[in-house]
């Protein structure tokens, strides 16, 4: 099995989609304004790190087989109907972003919550990146992402997906007793490959 | 022979990669390398055997991950026994002739360390120690403890060395291709921790090939005095064929780390990809090459989790407001815990300039050694600032620098026998730069000579318990001058002695000299000149001081310390007045509504030239907050524009607390508000704190992570009758719900409100609270009603 860690360069920022995040119905040129302020700050704190491997799939009734490890889900079957392999992957934007969040709650409570935004729309925008990438490199049609916890996914798939993709070592992401990821901006999810 | 014997004289090699063997052996994804011990004997002796072979003198055991977190107590045991046995044979089995030792490998856990993680520090010791006290009874060299990408969990694992065992400690840790580790740690960071606790060999492995982890032990050999060891992965995997294969072979992994040995390493190895032939190849590309002497460096430092702070040329500025003397809110904030305060001022003094802190939360009512300890760890998470830890009390300071992610420094020892004996060995233990006070049990001399005298003997005794003169910073006492006109001078000469005779480093406390003296601002500023021009190194000050900032950077300035001015520069332009233009043609209640902090600071100030604080309240602010109150609830105001306007609010209180020193504020009742047990997020809590503070409720914030005990325990301290509780995952709920049951069955008097991204008011009712707060707005309006 290869497991293969892959950094990427910063995708473009998006600062309606971070608006959005935020909890900004509609558009709001002052809270903008703030949030480029937060970009300009933060930017540079981020790290766009992904650890992945691509496995054969087998469903047999409402239960995957990844070959590693196996998941009881309708939910999971469902996303992957047609795919013969997938990729398990888990990508971090990293901790930094956590520590300026810290800081900034104390601080300027306002300003926490707009660089949370920040982070959520880094990660979700690694994610898409990572996908492009995969589209790019298997010249396969790439199924919608799916993670532990999506409809009736146990949550503790996370165990299975740490153990295989060595996530603390290749990319600093750890996992919490009560399953919480740390650093918080990560992402752990598979991906069906079709044809 | 000893192995570091061995390695005072000689080019050491270590052995090269196991888990990609393993894998070429049949050992499946996610199978655990470690049990491979008890079923595949032979196969483990044989890679051991092979690196022999190849060349190695030191092979590590397969044990990497072996710890009370992956197996039982007694499969434990099994597997370390083995894998030492499995050593020693193999070392029995090789033919090859030179020294063959085993060390103990110890890797990460997995799991990352409070307070961004859920493992506690002792936690962690104690997962190493079992470790350790195995490796030992089994009977290997040394203990190389590698692959460490994050500092704290680097330090736990040498702790749980250093305390269960005499062996030599090798320390190897994994940097990202930005130098630094996963946490953040640069190398400077990473050495002085390391040098400062006592490892014997340090250095770096994994993540990166040869050539690119060259700059990284650059750095590593610029700063250690201690031996470095490498071992690099044999390049970057790719996948070819469906095979994971590296990209740098044997013989330019070979070339490099040839180089790194002329350029100072003491031991080679390798790690992911490499095999026994990359060993050979080292070995046969460095026969013959002596060891460069180990130079010492020399540098006196102290250090956080990112980065280090160096005594050199340059004064380093050491902010002194983390401290209840003379505070009379600061003293409040200690004995109410009330760590938001504690960190602010942190924070605040960061933004104003100084490269360290110093910390101390010394009242005689208080239990110092928690809270010094707390707030050290919770500064940690939010300023990432060497620490000065500042207590008399020994324990609190043991305490205190157990827990530091870092090399701290310590405040203080002096002459005392007694002092001495109860600070040197912490020094010694946990690292440090230690603050030593030039006064002894004849209390402080009155001659400049008779305090270098004293710093002489201390320098002589902390040389017994290893401790070099770049680890000790001189304070020679600052008096004050009203009480003595010869206090500035005598301070200045014995500094100034010190400095250019025995050439270590001093600090003073600067404020003291003024006591008892109107206008202290300038008495301070210029004693602080004349300090500087007699060679202080560092400053304990007050980073609000504008006279003391001014003085250090015109001095930096005036003794070419400040090249082309630009430090001065940067500060002189900070020093114009901000203009808050708006503050013409905007009301108090408009500035809180825009969310502008600034301008509503100082509309309050100018109406309450005016009116007296209530009305501003009651006339501005109030309707102010309403209104966007409100809004938020009709959707017509977002959240940011919320939280800005609470901001602003929050800043207007603030002028007319400070205005009313004397009367009491509005107090709606007290509200205790935690985020619970498992939980590590805080930003939702965060917010509704604000909000209740903004509308006159005194509120308690015990954290994230909260036991359901320790939210009891306020309640029943602060007779509190609200507890707002927030919970992120379905994961934590649970803990929630234990919360909600102890609090009710405990408390019955107090009601308890909850929220969080996966509550509804179902859930809430379902887990036995009181009331859901869908948002913030809500969990006012609850508050309103109960208390």
């Amino acid at each position: 099995m290869n497991i293969l860690t892959k950094t990427f360069s910063a995708p473009p920022v998006d600062v309606r989609e971070i608006a959005r995040y935020a909890g900004c119905r509609t558009e709001n040129h002052d809270i903008e304004e703030k949030i480029r302020a937060c970009v300009t700050e933060a930017q540079h704190l981020f790290k766009y790190t992904i650890v992945y491997t691509e496995c054969p799939v087998a469903v047999t009734g409402t239960t995957v087989d990844f070959g590693v490890f196996r998941v009881p889900s309708q939910s999971l079957c469902r996303a992957l109907a047609g795919c013969c392999t997938a990729v398990l992957f888990a990508a971090t934007v990293g901790l930094e972003i956590d520590r300026l969040v810290a800081r900034y709650g104390i601080t300027e409570p306002s300003k926490a919550l707009l660089l949370q935004s920040f982070g959520a729309e880094r990660i979700e925008a690694l994610c898409d990146r990572f996908g492009e990438f995969l589209k790019e490199t298997t010249g396969k049609t790439l199924h919608p992402r799916f993670s532990p916890g999506y409809g009736d996914c146990p949550l503790c798939v996370q165990h299975d997906l740490f153990t295989v993709l060595d996530c603390s070592r290749k990319i600093g992401l750890s996992l919490t007793d009560t399953l919480l990821m740390s650093p918080t901006k990560s992402v752990t999810a598979v991906i069906g490959l079709e044809g | 022979m000893s192995v570091l014997t061995y390695l005072q004289q000689h080019i050491t090699v270590l052995d090269g990669g196991m888990g990609t063997l393993l894998q070429a052996a049949g050992l499946g994804a996610g199978e655990l390398p470690e049990r491979w011990n008890l079923t595949h004997p032979d196969i483990i002796t044989d890679l051991h055997r092979q690196y022999y072979d190849a060349g190695s003198h030191i092979v590590s055991t397969n044990t990497f991950g072996a710890n009370l977190l992956k197996f039982s107590a007694a499969e434990l045991e099994d597997i370390i026994k083995a894998a030492v046995q499995h050593a020693r044979t193999a070392a029995s089995q090789s033919t090859t002739e030179g020294e063959k030792f085993v060390a103990l490998d110890i890797g990460p856990t997995g799991k990352l360390l409070k307070p961004y993680g859920d493992l506690d520090f002792e936690e962690a010791v104690e997962l190493f120690a079992a470790t350790v006290r195995l490796g030992v009874q089994y009977g290997v060299d040394l203990i190389l403890i590698e692959t460490m990408n994050d500092l704290y969990e680097t330090k736990a694992a040498l702790l749980a060395a250093k305390e269960n065992s005499t062996l030599p400690v090798f320390v190897s840790n994994a940097y990202g291709a930005d130098g630094k580790l996963m946490t953040g740690a640069n190398v400077d960071a990473v050495v002085a921790l390391l040098e400062g606790m006592g490892a014997d060999a340090i250095g770096v492995n994994c993540s990166l090939g040869p050539q690119q982890l060259v700059p990284i032990v650059e750095q590593y050999l610029a700063r250690s005095s201690l031996p470095i060891l490498v071992q690099p992965n044999a390049g970057l995997p790719e996948v070819k064929n469906g095979v994971t294969v590296f990209n740098v072979l044997p013989p330019s992994f070979a070339e490099t780390m040839s180089y790194l040995v002329e350029r100072g390493i003491r031991v080679v190895g390798g790690c992911c990809g490499t095999t026994p032939s990359y060993i050979a190849a080292v070995c046969e590309k460095i026969r013959g090459k002596a060891p460069l002497p180990i130079q010492p460096k020399h540098i006196t430092c102290a250090s956080s989790y990112t980065h280090a702070v160096d005594f050199t040329d340059m004064p380093v500025l050491i902010g002194e407001r983390i401290n209840p003397t003379g505070k009379k809110r600061f003293k409040q904030a200690v004995r109410e815990h009330d760590m938001g305060y504690i960190l602010n001022e942190g924070i605040a003094q960061q933004q104003k300039g100084v490269q360290l802190l110093d910390v101390n939360v010394g009242l005689p009512e208080i239990d110092e050694v928690r809270l010094l300890t707390d707030t050290v760890c919770q500064l940690q998470a939010v300023v990432d600032l060497p620490l000065q830890i500042d207590t008399a009390d020994p324990v609190a300071m043991e305490s205190a620098l157990r827990r530091y992610n870092g090399k701290a420094m310590v405040n203080s020892v002096n002459g005392k026998a007694e002092s001495m004996a109860r600070i040197f060995p912490l020094v010694k233990k946990y690292g440090g730069l230690v603050v030593a006070l030039t006064l002894d049990e004849n209390g402080i001399p009155a001659t400049a000579a008779e305090r270098v005298a004293i710093a002489q003997n201390i320098l002589g005794t902390a040389a017994t318990y290893g401790i070099a003169a770049k680890d000790i910073v001189f304070d020679t006492l600052c008096m004050t001058v009203s009480a003595d006109p010869q206090a500035g001078n005598v301070t200045l000469s014995a500094l100034k002695t010190i400095k250019e005779t025995l050439g270590c480093h001093t600090s003073l406390g600067i404020s003291n000299v003024s006591f008892g003296l109107p206008c202290r601002e300038a008495v301070n500023s210029t004693f602080f000149a004349m300090a500087l021009q007699n060679g202080l190194s560092a400053a304990i000050m007050n980073p609000y001081a504008d006279d003391m900032l001014k003085t250090y950077h015109a001095f930096c300035a005036l003794t070419g310390r400040d090249e082309n001015c630009a430090g001065y520069l940067a500060f002189a332009a900070q020093q114009a007045p901000s203009v808050c233009a708006d503050t013409h043609t905007l009301t108090l209640q408009e500035a809180i509504i825009k969310g502008l902090g600034d301008a509503a600071a100082t509309l309050t100030a100018q109406l309450l030239t005016t009116t007296d604080g209530l009305t501003v309240v009651q006339n501005e602010i109030i309707p102010a907050l309403d209104r966007v109150g409100t809004g938020y609830e009709q959707h017509t105001v977002f959240l940011p524009q919320l939280l800005m306007s609470a901001e602003a609010a929050k800043a207007a209180f603030g002028v007319i607390k400070s205005a009313l020193k004397n009367e009491t504020a509005a107090d709606k009742g007290h509200v205790i508000i935690a985020t619970v047990k498992g939980d590590i997020h805080d930003i939702g809590k965060n917010i509704v704190k604000l909000l209740l503070e903004n509308y006159g409720f005194r509120v308690t914030d015990l954290g994230k992570d909260v036991a359901p005990r320790t939210v009891l325990e306020a309640v029943q301290s602060t007779g509190s009758r609200l507890v707002a509780l927030s919970a992120l995952m379905t994961t934590t709920v649970p803990a929630m719900e234990e919360t909600v049951q102890l609090l009710h069955r405990e408390a019955p008097g107090c009601r308890v409100i909850v929220g969080g991204a996966v509550l509804t008011a179902d859930y809430a009712a379902a887990i036995g609270a009181d009331y859901y707060g869908a948002d913030a707005m809500e969990a006012v309006r609850y508050a309103e009603k109960i208390c």
